[in-house]
């Protein structure tokens, strides 16, 4: 079974998908409600503590980074994606005969 | 004007009419959590979408491979055969998204366009032009691992994102994770424009280079194709799918904003990662997977197992029955000649017919932008109402 299904299945780029879409989908959301918690405990210890709310600021920050990381991560491997290769001139003729090259 | 050139013609309109219900098929893929949850309103989300739509297509400006590439024998689509056989399959692809759109069933408009390609070439050449290990590698594969990859990336957001709510509190956490539904909502809507509006272009490419307007040795795709494609699929998101909206975000689970989120989170992830590894893959499905596995992530949240089955049975039929309809329209066609263009006019107005008449049906349980507006619902109440069944609407129950 498995050796019927290896070459049909890339395993490797199978289990980099699970990896990034791990660290990516279940990243974003921890950091972002890190980041709001945060931010709220910033804003609840406003007055009466100042270097905690410094502290709280700074871990919101963090997270935030992290997930603007994330979507210019994104955004990067759209613009990158691996294109299929252009055909190659011996192999592009056969790939679809113009209609001038049939007349 | 020859034959070919009119066939040429109907090709890229019709490629063009693809993209469009492409467009308002996979509205729901970016903007149905969003929607369900109140975190934007209907309208403004499909305009959303659908200008990210448009500046996805041309983000990448590389085609993503040929849609047939790897399934089909090439030399099946050479000539005017290849352009009569392209625009059968691009028939029964469009023909499969209104009927699944009527029925108001999330289902991949990139399968039912393999699917007409496929049930095509086997009725105008024979099975053994189908390549089984180009379909089960590209086509199959992804398709049973994406969605599962997708839903379990969902379950485990969803579940860390209640954990936190705990340590936040109900009202600030849920007002914080839909402002990020919406940045969520314009990732996938950007990465929906990059992978289908490019498959479109691959299409007209191909009929272009079989017609002998651009040369196979040095291949481009055309800026007009690039604009024709990404101004089709931006115009057809934003005229907002509604009924497979409805289905996306009301009826598989009751989607609230940190579900909404994960989902999102989970699919954008999912469909990004894919990309830049070289799998295809159908963003229904991920999304579809993503917004199951939110639900399965929430404790005591409700799944509605019949509809993820309705769902599941229209992924299963859509390559077989795309298919039958791709061969049906190149039988059709047929009658009238091989590669004639009386024949292909002929099966373009049966199908235009018969699209007028799904939306003709389509009208009489017609699902708007006000049925699913659930923009009055704020965090507070989302909060004060979590854990409880949500009040049906009248879209929830159709």
């Amino acid at each position: 079974m498995t050796l019927l299904a290896t070459p049909i299945i890339n395993g490797s780029a199978l289990w980099k998908i699970v990896l990034a879409s791990a660290l990516g989908g279940v990243g974003v959301v921890i950091a972002f409600g890190l980041l709001v918690l945060f931010v709220t405990r910033a804003e609840q210890v406003r007055a009466a503590h100042g270097g905690e709310r410094v502290l709280y600021l700074l871990g919101s920050a963090v997270c935030g980074v992290f997930c603007l990381a994330v979507v210019a991560v994104g955004i990067y491997a759209m613009a990158k994606k691996p294109a299929s290769p252009a055909p190659k001139p011996a192999k592009a003729a056969a790939l679809v005969a113009p209609l001038s090259a049939q007349r | 004007m020859s034959a070919s050139d009119i066939i040429l013609g109907l090709v890229v309109v019709t490629a063009v009419c693809f993209d469009f219900t492409n467009g308002f098929h996979d509205t729901a893929n970016a903007v149905a959590t969003s929607i369900a949850t109140g975190a934007l309103k209907p309208r403004v989300a499909v305009a959303m979408s659908g200008v990210l739509n448009l500046v996805g297509a041309f983000i990448s400006i590389k085609v993503a491979a040929t849609i047939a590439k790897g399934i089909v024998n090439a030399h099946v689509l050479a000539g005017t055969a290849g352009l009569s056989l392209v625009f059968a399959a691009l028939i029964g692809a469009i023909t499969w998204n209104l009927i699944t759109w009527y029925f108001t069933m999330p289902s991949s408009s990139s399968h039912a366009l393999i699917g007409g390609v496929i049930g095509a070439t086997i009725v105008a050449s024979s099975v053994h032009q189908v390549k089984v290990n180009g379909l089960l590698s590209s086509v199959i594969f992804p398709a049973l691992f994406s969605p599962i990859i997708c839903g379990l990336v969902a379950i485990a957001g969803t579940f860390s994102a209640y954990r936190l709510i705990k340590r936040i509190g109900e009202k600030q956490a849920r007002k914080g994770y839909r402002y990020g539904q919406i940045g969520s909502a314009a990732l996938v809507s950007l990465a929906h424009g990059t992978n289908d509006a490019q498959k479109t272009m691959g299409v007209i490419a191909l009929a272009l280079i079989a017609h002998g307007d651009i040369s196979a040795n040095h291949f481009y795709v055309p800026f007009w194709v690039k604009l024709a494609c990404a101004t089709a699929i931006a115009l057809g998101t934003m005229i907002g799918g509604w009924r497979i909206i409805n289905t996306m975000g009301n009826r598989l689970t009751d989607v609230e904003s940190p579900q909404g989120f994960s989902a999102e989170a989970a699919s954008a992830s999912v469909i990004l990662a894919s990309s830049y590894y070289g799998y295809p893959l159908s963003t229904t499905q991920v999304v579809s997977g993503g917004v199951l596995g939110s639900g399965l992530g929430k404790k005591l949240a409700s799944v509605h197992w019949g509809v993820v089955g309705q769902m599941a049975t229209a992924w299963l039929l859509t390559i077989p029955a795309a298919g039958a309809m791709g061969g049906i329209a190149w039988e059709v066609s047929r009658i009238f000649g091989k590669g004639s263009a009386a024949g292909s006019i002929v099966i373009g107005v049966l199908a235009a017919s018969g699209a007028a008449l799904i939306f003709r049906l389509a009208q009489r349980n017609k699902i708007g932008a006000k049925d699913l507006d659930r923009s009055h619902v704020t965090a507070e109440s989302e909060a004060a109402t979590s854990g409880k069944p949500a009040a049906p609407t009248a879209a929830a129950v159709t």
